[in-house]
């Protein structure tokens, strides 16, 4: 009978112990830097925000305008400035600041009393950028067609250098200033008016006529980029069930801090 | 001292060899149940009024060396049964075998009345953390449909359930691939169905099971953390017997015939009927497990191919999930010294979720075509085995065991998509256009192993045991894209070749335990040595210490696939020379405190691993499945506290288990320790069995700490360089943060009916009774701002009916 006065006993107590609700407290305070800097232009593509604890209702990213932000290139610190406005972005006043191909850069942000730090290579600009024909003729073709339809005539191929089996980016965008909207049967791919699409290490690039969503001249950016830009791709792929941190070269924050070379070419978009 | 080994075992043969040609006085014998004359393994033999003893072999043989001359007292009990006591008179030279039937205790009986241990466990006497669980009394406990004996280990102090959909045993911080599953001398590779939710093992196909907790002998290998031994069932071998039951989710049905007095047949099956008629369980147990319902009404959302290109039209499908497992064993008693036993085991899961819908039409107003959708989504797991064992007592003294077996594991995953739009003609026929996309992952792991293993009671305080066992693994993973693009296709041979020896010595009332097995395994052209001794002393009556020490390693290990949703998607590797076999040092110190009724235990325990890996596909598309893997250490520690009531109108345990599970990688955390998933501080398992005239009740409930996670402490945005916003979320350390404690009380009744030609039992069981919400998981959806948070929560309070018929 001691036995069972205990056992009850036990159970009763545990059950009113364990507690069903939990509540998520966190108040880790990390700075957010994206940096990019661009080969040829200048710096002023530095963001600094504020995360999002989980549990904020608001979902207010905070930008950051009071962090002291510098860049270091061959060993000479240049001070970054807030930009104007409440945007968190971060510019070089002078004009001795230049970013060159193979340029190696230190970023510093001090903020949360503690210092953030990342290094970037400038890469080298992609070479021979060729389009193998600068119009692209939009055939009138519905969604069944398609499955037959033969559209090696209506696309672009973009190619260019790539022996090193180099990771690179395509962006593509109208650049017309009121285009006309393809009226097709087929809704493109992308946001309107852009391409949406993967890094990748290939040497070419097709621009598929079911791709564009309007008519018009196009700018086709092809950036040579680091892996840096390229894990933030990777690490897009986050799982509840399996929480990885993203993958940073940010010591000390998050985000990222890149470096582009970029070459444009354009083709237009045109009624077959 | 490794290498005065061998001369002490040389001393120690001439010694026994030169003893064996003299005086015998043994006793000698086979233990059996008395209905039905089936041999009872691991049962105790002692002499009443000394410390002399010995226990049964798988095959219920016993023998005492060198007894005393005279009118002696066999002391001989088994789980589950009363202890009888019977008198021989032991002359010298007397080889006569002794045949010792035990009576077992029916469950509605008044235990006030029963002698023996009642409950459901037995603690070892001798050898530290061992214990026997009995499959005919957890029929009794509470249980969710089936009665499953997993569950029930579960609730024995050191061992963990990961979440209620798990049956799979988490032990002293261990995984469950490291603990070594042998059913009948084959491996089990995958010992659970129902997505984990129950154990692959049918217990109206099971005997005896004894588990190891750690510290186990030299002649169990190639796992680091326990030893599961499941000893089939062989049947009754006097008569013919039937016996069936059904619960809401499976039938089955169980056949014993004799074989012309010499042996027996045993068939046993169950399946689920899950596939045809889905109860209300069922329905509460997938949803839980899967988040799916087993109806859906929304195909786009099911249909997790390439989306046809525009809204889908709602339409109803469902998923069709069964189980099934079936036992075979004979065995078959070629003369009074040789023993030949055949088991057969196979069990398959089968989920299919495949669709196929015609005269859809899309509604994005491209096309009023109409438009068929057709999918194959199958997932089927799996194990399959075979053992034949020939058994020979040679003398009294010297026994031997030849075993062969196979053993493997399948899990198949096939995925297909076909879309079709019907293209009119002028004429109104038809010509199908359209894509198809498929994948498919298959994985195998298996092996065929030989074991040659001799025992020989070789003097009155020393027993000497000895085998070989090769074993040849084979692995494969494949993993194909629209069955011509190879993504990975592995396929392995590993041969590991082992020698052990375990040898019992006692000395006043001391026994000490100690061996050695040396393995050769080619994968990585290495030896490995692992020494292992344990040691047990006893003091003041009903005291006894205990200790263990031991290495083990382990070369075959299981990668268990993040998305559950999928059914079964883990798979088995070899270890190699980049991926090397795991290994542990085990470490381990108890008490016992045991009066007839009352046992009372304390274990602490040291176990310290190498070579874990922990396996991700996220951080990398590189397609070397190496590059997947990281490879780090792991301490467990603990302290285990176990009070048992033996027999009694009440029995049952209270145990608690003090625990600290840590890895540490060099390229996690920052290199940090941090805790393991399986890690769980405190945890609280009470157990008890009561009887009232014919009904009885169980009660089991568990308490434990919060699961170590990892958890998003932040989320921020990025933009790329197209003007993308891509939401990021910044992960804590690794699992810094625990779920909420976990508690569950479950409850059963149950009780017999005997007419005249059946025996009826049926029972109620109630899951959960307090309806407690234990958190399985936190589920983030990490596509909004902010990021919203959900608590996936186990099953709730659910009951459960049983009935079971038996031929009389």
């Amino acid at each position: 009978m001691v036995f069972k006065k205990v056992l009850i006993g036990i159970i009763v107590l545990l059950s009113i112990c364990c507690e069903e609700n939990s509540t998520l407290e966190f108040d880790y305070e990390q700075v957010v830097i994206q940096a990019y800097l661009f080969e040829g232009e200048e710096v002023n593509d530095i963001r600094l925000t504020s995360t999002i604890p989980i549990g904020d209702d608001t979902g207010e990213i905070t930008p950051i305008n009071d962090a002291e932000v510098e860049i270091i290139k061959n060993s000479i610190s240049y001070t970054l400035v807030p930009s104007a406005g409440d945007s968190g972005y971060y510019h070089y006043e002078g004009d001795d600041l230049e970013v060159f191909s193979n340029d190696e850069f230190i970023l510093n942000v001090t903020y949360f009393d503690k210092t953030a730090t990342a290094t970037t290579t400038v890469p080298p600009l992609p070479q021979e950028v060729e389009l193998s024909n600068d119009t692209l003729e939009i055939p009138e073709v519905t969604r069944p067609e398609l499955f037959e339809f033969d559209s090696t005539r209506h696309q672009v191929k973009i190619t260019w250098e790539n022996d090193s089996n180099a990771m690179f980016y395509v962006f593509i965008q109208n650049i017309e200033e009121n285009p006309d909207s393809i009226i097709s049967r087929i809704p493109p791919r992308g946001l309107p008016g852009r391409m949406i699409e993967m890094p990748m290490n290939q040497n070419f690039y097709l621009v598929l006529f079911e791709d564009i969503s309007h008519y018009g001249w196009h700018e086709v950016t092809l950036y040579r980029i680091n892996q840096e830009y390229v894990n933030l791709y990777i690490s897009r792929n986050q799982n509840s069930r399996e929480l990885n941190e993203p993958i940073t070269n940010i010591i000390n924050g998050l985000g990222v801090f890149s470096a582009f070379s970029s070459v444009s070419t354009y083709f237009n978009a045109i009624e077959e | 001292m490794i290498h005065k080994l061998p001369k002490l075992l040389i001393y120690l043969f001439f010694i026994a060899f030169s003893n064996c040609l003299l005086a015998q006085n043994d006793i000698s014998g086979t233990v059996r149940d008395i209905n039905s004359g089936e041999r009872l393994p691991f049962a105790n033999v002692i002499i009443a009024g000394t410390d002399r003893g010995t226990s049964t072999n798988t095959d219920g043989y016993f023998v005492i060396v060198d007894a005393p001359i005279g009118e002696i007292k066999l002391v001989i009990n088994y789980v589950g049964y009363n202890t009888d006591t019977i008198k021989i008179n032991n002359a010298p030279q007397n080889n006569k075998h002794h045949e010792i039937s035990l009576k077992p205790i029916t469950y509605q009986i008044d235990e006030a009345q029963v002698v023996g241990n009642s409950g459901i466990l037995d603690v070892s006497t001798n050898e530290i953390s061992r214990v026997t669980i009995s499959p005919r009394q957890i029929s009794i406990l509470p249980s969710i449909g089936e009665v499953d004996i997993y569950r029930a280990i579960q609730l024995l102090p050191g061992i963990t359930a990961a979440s209620d959909g798990e049956s799979g045993l988490y032990i002293r911080g261990g995984t469950p691939d490291q603990n070594l599953v042998l059913f009948d001398g084959m491996t089990i590779y995958h010992v659970d169905h129902f997505f984990g939710f129950f154990s692959a093992f049918n217990t109206d196909a099971i005997k005896d099971l004894q588990l190891y907790k750690g510290g186990f002998p030299a002649e169990y290998g190639g796992r680091i953390s326990s030893v599961v031994k499941i000893t089939g069932k062989t049947g009754d071998q006097n008569r013919f017997k039937l016996s069936s039951g059904i619960n809401m989710l499976s039938a089955r049905a169980a056949l014993e015939i004799p074989l012309w007095k010499k042996g027996n047949l045993l068939i046993a099956g169950r399946r689920s009927y899950t596939d045809i008629i889905q109860s209300r369980t069922y329905n509460r147990i997938f949803e839980t497990l899967t988040g799916e319902k087993p109806a859906s009404s929304d195909v786009s959302q099911q249909n997790n191919s390439r989306p046809v290109g525009g809204n889908v039209q709602t339409a109803e499908f469902k998923p069709s999930f069964y189980f099934y497992d079936l036992n075979a064993k004979i065995t078959y008693n070629l003369s009074k010294k040789d023993l030949l036993t055949l088991s057969f085991y196979s069990g398959k899961d089968n989920l299919d979720k495949s669709q196929d819908y015609s005269n859809l039409s899309l509604t994005d107003a491209s096309s009023d075509l109409p438009v068929s959708v057709s999918t194959t989504d199958l997932n089927k797991w799996g194990n399959i085995g075979v053992s034949g064992k020939w058994a020979r007592q040679w003398t009294n003294r010297l026994h031997s065991e030849f075993l062969l077996s196979s053993s493997k594991y399948f899990s198949n995953y096939d995925k297909d998509a076909q879309v079709a739009v019907l293209i009119a003609d002028d004429d109104s026929t038809g010509t199908d256009v359209g894509f198809a996309q498929s994948s498919k992952e298959d994985n195998l792991v298996g092996d065929l192993t030989s074991h040659i293993d001799l025992t020989w009671y070789a003097l009155k305080h020393f027993t000497f045991k000895s085998g070989l066992v090769i074993t040849n693994f084979h692995s494969e993973y494949n993993y194909f894209l629209d069955d011509t693009v190879s993504i990975l296709d592995l396929s392995e041979d590993g041969l590991l070749a082992s020698f052990y020896t375990s040898n019992t010595l006692k000395f006043w009332k001391n026994e000490i335990l100690f061996g050695l097995r040396s393995s050769y395994y080619n994968k990585t052209e290495k030896m490995y040595w692992e020494p292992r001794v344990s040691i047990n002393v006893p003091f003041l009556n009903h005291f006894s210490a205990k200790a263990a020490w031991g290495y083990y390693y382990q070369f075959v290990k299981q990668v268990v696939n993040e998305n559950i949703l999928e059914g079964s998607r883990d798979f088995w590797i070899l270890s190699d020379k980049d991926l090397k076999p795991i290994s542990a040092e085990h470490r381990i110190l108890g008490l016992n405190y045991e009066l007839n009724s009352w046992l009372f235990s304390i274990e602490g325990y040291y176990k310290k691993m190498q070579n874990l890996s922990k396996f991700t596909r996220r951080f990398t598309g590189q397609a070397d499945y190496s590059d997947y893997f990281f490879i780090g250490d792991g301490v467990a520690k603990g302290l285990e506290f176990l009070l048992q009531r033996k027999s009694g109108k009440i029995t049952g345990w209270i145990g608690y288990t003090l625990g600290n599970v840590e890895h540490t990688f060099p390229s996690l955390n920052n290199g940090e320790p941090f805790p393991s998933e399986n890690d769980r501080r405190h945890e609280i398992n009470l157990v008890g069995k009561y009887t009232l005239g014919k009904w009885s009740f169980a009660a089991t409930s568990v308490y434990a700490s919060g699961k170590a996670v990892t958890q998003p402490e932040s989320q921020y945005v990025l933009n790329m360089l197209n003007g993308e916003r891509i939401s990021y979320i910044h992960v804590g350390n690794m699992n810094a943060y625990r779920l909420p404690d976990y508690f569950r009380l479950d409850l059963s009744v149950s009780r017999e009916f005997k007419l005249e030609k059946l025996i009826i039992e049926s029972g109620l069981s109630i899951f959960n009774v307090t309806n407690h919400k234990n958190v399985w998981y936190r589920e983030y959806n990490l596509e909004t701002i902010p990021v919203t948070v959900t608590d996936a929560l186990m099953l709730g309070i659910t009951p459960t009916v049983y009935l079971n018929v038996r031929i009389k």
